[in-house]
């Protein structure tokens, strides 16, 4: 039986010249979202090439975002129509003639998945026949000979499979990871390892593969949600290992050497002029040449720390944890001659019985964590104190499920996200109190967007704005 | 001759690092490590070690006389003749083993990883992989499987006391029942031949699969409680591969022909097209140092053994 397919999904984006989630914050301080959300009359409502989890980013006049398998696709803004759509497929990595070549070479797969599976019931003939042949030993050899015919031939149907669009993948996906941007450009990572950045008309700019899905991943059969970061003109991509690749040539400029298993994506934390990368397991990353500054900060396996400025804030647990606690803490992060120490501002442990599957925001000195059993937890973002803890789910109110959106703040309101589709605003404070309830037609896993007045949500098969 | 836990005890000295089972010393009471015992919620490790009671069973089945004992349409003669059989208690693994078992084997240099083939369908990638995996190692030797269970104090399971754990006492056809089939549902990315599962449970994999699984997926568990007793590998056991003959009926603790040439293989595996080729009863064999991607293997514990014992 698999574990728990519960996965935390990414963050919603800043709005962003310099990358998604620019220190991590889902923060929109232009947005003024007409509110409630009227859901019965949506500015634009379009489908998507495919179901997805990933939240829309803003990339110049488009909204863009990936869907499964391995899509990527923007649409106008103003009207939801798409722009362009395109594959990130191994496929793409190649240009010219050798994906000519390699097009063919996969045009045969189908042949070869049949000789597979003939071989393979060839493979059981024979074992059955064995105790009826005239000379079983040597039937048997047969048998055992025709299985190693069978790796080989295995091997090709392997070899071939690596390159091919995969299916569908439930709950995480291929495409749960948020595109990044630079503004103009965006890249894209997906489950299969591919790597690109799109020009902001759909021009592919490169695509590269960064290496086999990850399998299993913590227990899960293929999955990933850590989402690839823009940086000072750095692409950088959890998969495998952490990788910056130049966000011009998309080359390498760096690797770290850890395994990259976490579902969680860094924030980036600006220290004396330089960004620095916080990692889920705690430890702080220069993105300019990938140098470890220090580490033990933190240990998250679901979701990724925040940051703003100089500050960074780690909420949730590891899978190592002995169940459902949730550590808290948060950091300075100060210069130290050419790299940076972190001043702990404060650890807390809040005992509980549940995980953390959202990354928390923090403003106005306030940290607001969303736990899975949706206990909407207010710290001082300072000392780490405890300013309330609130369920969120209420008799009368349609039962929640689970939230892989982050809170996010815009418009004056604390915005939470449920999986079966209700939307909570809530006014922000320490003890943050409901101002209204929505419920969507449609599951929701992205975290909310906002455009002026208008609210945009990507439900699994839709992208809809309201308002304005 | 194996081991009879009924009629031997043992004191039973710590093994620090002989793969899974070396958690903690084992008891006198000639059992695996209470650590490593399968616990009665079902919870804990897949490859953990339950309990088999002592029994006297009908082994076999036969095609000739549906009024007689052990009639089955689908039996092949070699299943045959039906006989009585006492089997003594004994442990048995839940599951079958997994690479990552494999893997500490070939860290312990108690395994050749040479008995492994690393290709194609194999499960295991060679040195350095492995780590954690839980679909059963294949394309495994007898000479491997041996080994390999010696290494987690265990042996191989003799014919009969593979047929005691998959079938139990009531002559079942499958470790699950008297039905099975296989269907046509959609798992991730994945086809199943021959991972035949009860009619009763709530999805039938597809019949197309493509190599062993891991035993999570699994359902159908055997009277004992063992998992993957029909489909995904293959079985070692220890016997040579002979009939039934007359040595071999109304035995105590039989141990099949003491020559031979080819080893006996049960359980099925994943390549059958049919869950005919998957019931309790239906024997395979092969030469001691052939392998095949369907070929794997579950020990019994054995407190004699361990990773010192020469071969």
């Amino acid at each position: 039986m698999r574990r728990s397919w519960l996965v935390p999904m990414v963050v919603a984006p800043l709005l962003a010249a310099d990358g998604w989630r620019h220190g991590g914050m889902p923060i929109w301080p232009d947005a003024t979202p007409a509110a409630p959300v009227d859901v019965a009359h949506p500015a634009w409502s379009v489908a998507t090439p495919g179901w997805g989890n990933s939240t829309p980013v803003r990339v110049g006049d488009q909204w863009c975002m990936t869907s499964e398998p391995t899509w990527v696709h923007c649409h106008d803004a103003a009207t939801g129509a798409l722009r362009w759509k395109a594959t990130n497929d191994r496929l793409d990595t190649l240009g010219g003639a050798a994906r000519d070549a390699k097009a063919a070479e996969l045009a045969t797969f189908p042949a070869v998945d049949a000789a597979l599976r003939q071989q393979v019931r060839e493979v059981s003939r024979l074992r059955q026949q064995v105790r009826a042949a005239d000379d079983p030993d040597a039937a048997a050899r047969a048998v055992s000979a025709a299985s190693e015919a069978l790796d080989v031939t295995k091997a090709r149907y392997d070899a071939l499979h690596a390159w091919l669009t995969p299916p569908e993948l439930d709950m995480i996906g291929w495409a749960s990871p948020t595109v990044a941007t630079d503004g103009t450009a965006l890249a894209v990572l997906t489950g299969n390892g591919v790597v690109s950045v799109f020009e902001g008309d759909g021009r592919r700019r490169w695509s590269v593969w960064q290496g086999p899905p990850v399998r299993p991943m913590r227990g899960f059969d293929y999955g990933e949600a850590t989402s690839p970061l823009w940086v000072d003109g750095r692409i950088i991509v959890g998969h495998g290992h952490l990788t910056a690749r130049d966000a011009t040539t998309g080359a390498v400029v760096w690797q770290d050497a850890a395994t990259w298993d976490h579902y969680g994506t860094p924030a980036v934390a600006r220290v004396g002029g330089q960004a620095v990368l916080a990692t889920p397991d705690g430890r702080l990353i220069r993105a300019r040449d990938g140098a470890v500054l220090a580490k033990d900060l933190a240990a998250l396996t679901y979701v990724g720390p925040v940051a703003q400025g100089d500050h960074v804030w780690f909420f949730g647990g590891a899978a190592a944890d002995r169940p459902g606690d949730v550590h808290a803490s948060g950091w300075v992060l100060e210069p130290d001659g050419d790299g940076v120490r972190a001043r702990n501002l404060f650890r807390a442990t809040l005992p509980r019985k549940e995980r953390v599957y959202t990354s928390p925001v923090v403003a106005d000195g306030r940290l607001y964590g969303l736990l899975l059993d949706n206990t909407l937890v207010v710290l001082d973002a300072t000392t780490g104190a405890v300013r309330s803890e609130t369920s969120q789910e209420t008799p009368s109110t349609t039962p929640l499920g689970a939230a892989y959106a982050n809170p996010t703040l815009a418009g004056g309101a604390l915005w939470l996200v449920w999986e079966r589709g209700t939307v909570r605003r809530l006014q922000p404070g320490d003890a943050p109190s409901p101002i209204d309830d929505v419920v969507l037609p449609e599951q929701i896993r992205a975290s909310p967007t906002f455009d002026g007045r208008r609210t945009c949500l990507r439900t699994l098969t839709h992208l809809t704005c309201y308002g304005g | 001759m194996p081991l009879r836990l009924a009629t031997v005890a043992l004191a039973l000295g710590a093994a620090a690092a002989c793969g899974r089972g070396a958690s903690s010393p084992a008891t006198v009471d000639d059992g695996p490590p209470a650590a490593d015992r399968c616990r009665p919620d079902g919870k804990g490790p897949t490859e953990c070690w339950l309990a088999v009671p002592g029994a006297t069973l009908q082994m076999g089945a036969q095609a000739h006389d549906p009024g007689a004992p052990g009639y089955d349409p689908d039996a092949d003669d070699d299943e045959g003749p039906v006989h009585t059989v006492q089997v003594s208690p004994f442990w048995i693994l839940r599951s079958e083993v997994s690479v990552s078992t494999w893997v500490r084997c070939v860290g312990m240099e108690d395994c050749d990883p040479a008995a492994v083939t690393i290709e194609g369908f194999s499960t295991w990638r060679g040195p350095g992989t492995g780590a954690g995996v839980q679909v059963p190692v294949n394309n495994l030797t007898w000479d491997g499987a041996v080994a390999l269970c010696r290494s987690i104090h265990g042996r191989l399971p003799t014919e009969a006391e593979w047929e005691r754990a998959a079938r139990g006492t009531d002559g079942r056809r499958w470790p699950w029942g008297d039905t099975a089939g296989c269907g046509t549902s959609a798992s991730a990315g994945t086809t199943r031949i021959g991972q035949a599962v009860s009619v009763d449970t709530m999805a039938l994999p597809p019949c197309d699969n493509l190599g062993p699984v891991s035993p999570e997926v699994l359902t159908g568990p055997s009277p004992v409680g063992a998992v993957g007793m029909a489909g995904n590998v293959w079985e070692w056991v220890a016997d040579w591969y002979g009939p039934y003959d007359a040595g071999t009926r109304g035995a105590v603790d039989p141990t099949g022909p003491p020559t031979g040439t080819r080893r006996v293989q049960r359980g099925g595996g994943w390549m059958a097209a049919e869950a005919r080729g998957l019931r309790t009863t239906v024997r395979s064999s092969m030469a001691p140092d052939a392998r095949a991607s369907d070929v794997g293997v579950r020990c019994v514990w054995d407190p004699s053994a361990g990773p010192a014992d020469a071969p």
